[in-house]
């Protein structure tokens, strides 16, 4: 039997190191019925705000070679919903829940984490400033070290849960940011978050998501992930939750070997709903293989 | 309940020019599935990632059929499987056309491949006793399904875009010519290109019908979870919002939803 047991930081600690990705897992209930939400060490909910969102008009999302482009724009039920529809089910689940939070201002990521405070349930937070299809907020927030820097120390004086901010890498150096995170007291960093992309339908000459730029996903990405994870992991010292075009255990363990001591399973979900069974299955036998008993041995062991 | 399985292909042949009918054994769906509701296809690939959403064309006990028109990539690779082979395959998904029997006129409007979630309507309307109006319009005599499909219908109503089958014209304007023979209330089931969506909903809207219809969207996960198959709500509000064609729908009311959105 190997240990998968993940510590992420001081304050979270997971049965495995596989969670779901926020924005392709609805709020966690949409599939109960389909998997076993059992096996994740943890969910991550979709971005909400403090207000419900519509998104973005039509249309959103486009499939591109090994992945997809999104434009959804934030669409969520707003925090107030949430915690009247959802906790009773994310409550009870034995896995950890993370509740990711976005905002248009930096007040609004307070006062929406503010009233998440009251939840005990809840073990943490992912801060989404990456988000690259809103016009306020999103990646505006996560850019520009000095607003990172601001608004990660806000949020932090505001909770003593577990505290991860998600990094976009449309930036020059992914690094910076992170380190202004891990100055600023957060527990953990995600990455990575879409990137930048755009297709064009060349009969109507139209855009194929409704803001041009979007966000690409799915397998295509990848090695942008791993890139990003490995040469923060080197920069800071604060473990990296790794994300970005997952789809098999091959891939989980490339992550980890890059430096990201836990991994969020994202557009997978879409096209493998048998992913985090696979994955786990996937983690014992390689463990098993490398004579490795516990899982966390390999977090940064890319031999270079 | 919602199910995914791998399935074994009973049958799969064309029925018009690049029009294909899927017969799967699967009783874990077909015993549960009801007209409107689709599937999604997984397919092992990893450069064209979606799963794809089929119209159910109609359920029996332990079959389920489909009916899909070779598009892309992904149906390309489905007209050749093979019987005996494996699908993987998620549902019933979606909602579901309602019925009202109450109503004396029930007419089922399908454009081109449309037609396959109407088949399975006219299935269910006709074991309820009562005789449903057809009307298919397609673009060219080669693609009108094989006429077996609509043997059991005594009142169907082909048309062809070029006259080749049947009426010369619009499927809507089939069904406008009709009209005048037809007194009393009207319920409407339809699916096919937003176009004719579009004019079906402006005329329902005029004379005041019941309007359901299937909405088709590109879907990255047909379970609500990637939010991208919307359709806005029909409101002068302007932050009304949107609904997903696969959750809250495929069917909607015509007055519910926006067209040419």
């Amino acid at each position: 039997m190997i240990d998968l047991t993940t510590q992420i930081g001081l304050k979270l600690q997971l049965k495995n190191p596989v969670l779901t990705a926020s924005g392709t897992f609805g709020y966690g209930d949409e599939l109960a019925d389909l998997i076993d939400l059992n096996r994740f060490g943890g969910i991550v909910t979709k971005s909400l705000t403090l207000h419900p969102r519509a998104g973005n008009p039509s249309p959103r999302i486009t499939e591109t070679t090994a992945g997809m482009i999104n434009s959804i724009g934030l669409a969520n039920i707003g925090v107030d919903a949430f915690i009247e529809q959802k906790s009773e089910l994310l409550s009870h689940l034995p896995g950890k829940v993370i509740v990711n939070i976005a905002g248009r201002t930096e007040d609004e990521y307070a006062d929406t984490l503010k009233k998440l405070e009251s939840q005990e349930w809840i073990a943490g937070y992912e801060m989404n400033v990456s988000c690259p299809n809103v016009r306020e907020g999103g990646i505006e927030f996560g850019a520009k070290p000095e607003i990172l820097n601001h608004i990660v120390g806000r949020i932090r004086d505001l909770t003593n849960r577990f505290l991860m901010i998600k990094l976009s890498p449309n930036v020059t150096d992914i690094r910076v940011l992170a380190e202004v995170c891990q100055k600023r007291s957060a527990d953990a960093v995600s990455m990575i978050n879409t990137v930048y992309g755009a297709a064009i339908d060349i009969k109507t000459r139209k855009p194929l998501v409704n803001t041009v730029i979007g966000g690409l996903s799915g397998p295509a990405i990848k090695p942008i992930a791993v890139a990003n994870i490995y040469k923060t992991h080197r920069a800071v010292d604060i473990p990296i939750v790794g994300i970005g075009g997952i789809s098999c255990g091959a891939d989980v363990v490339e992550f980890l070997l890059a430096g990201a001591s836990a991994v969020e399973l994202g557009t997978v979900n879409f096209f493998n709903l048998n992913a985090v069974a696979e994955i786990l299955e996937f983690l014992e036998e390689y463990c098993v293989a490398q004579g490795i008993g516990v899982v966390t041995e390999l977090v940064g062991k890319v031999k270079v | 309940m919602r199910h995914l399985t791998e399935t074994i292909i009973l049958e799969n042949n064309a029925v018009a020019k690049n029009i294909f009918r899927m017969t799967l054994k699967c009783p874990e769906i077909s015993r549960s599935a009801q007209p409107g509701q689709f599937v999604n296809i997984y397919f092992s690939d990893q450069i064209h990632i979606f799963p794809r959403p089929f119209s159910i064309a109609g359920a029996t006990d332990e079959i389920l059929n489909l009916i899909y028109r070779v598009v892309g990539v992904q149906t390309s690779q489905m007209a050749g499987w093979k019987i005996g082979q494996t699908v993987k395959i998620l549902g019933p998904l979606g909602n579901q056309f309602t019925v009202d029997a109450s109503v004396d006129n029930h007419v089922l409007i399908g454009g081109g491949v449309g037609v396959a979630p109407l088949i399975f309507l006219a299935d269910k309307i006709l074991q309820g006793g009562i005789e449903p109006q057809f009307f298919l319009g397609v673009k060219n005599r080669d693609e009108m399904p094989d006429g077996k499909f609509f043997r059991q219908l005594q009142d169907f109503h082909a048309s062809s875009d070029d006259g080749s089958i049947g009426f010369h014209g619009t499927v809507v304007d089939n069904f406008l010519s009709h009209l005048p023979g037809i007194k009393k209330s009207v319920a409407i089931y339809a699916c096919g290109p937003e176009k004719m969506n579009a004019a079906l909903a402006q005329l329902a809207g005029e004379r005041r019908y019941d309007c359901q219809i299937s909405f088709e969207r590109l879907m990255a996960c047909g379970l609500g979870l990637c939010q991208g198959c919307t359709v806005k709500k029909n409101s002068t509000d302007a932050e009304a919002g949107y609904l997903l064609v696969c959750k809250d729908g495929p069917v909607f009311h015509s007055d519910r939803v926006m067209f040419n959105d």
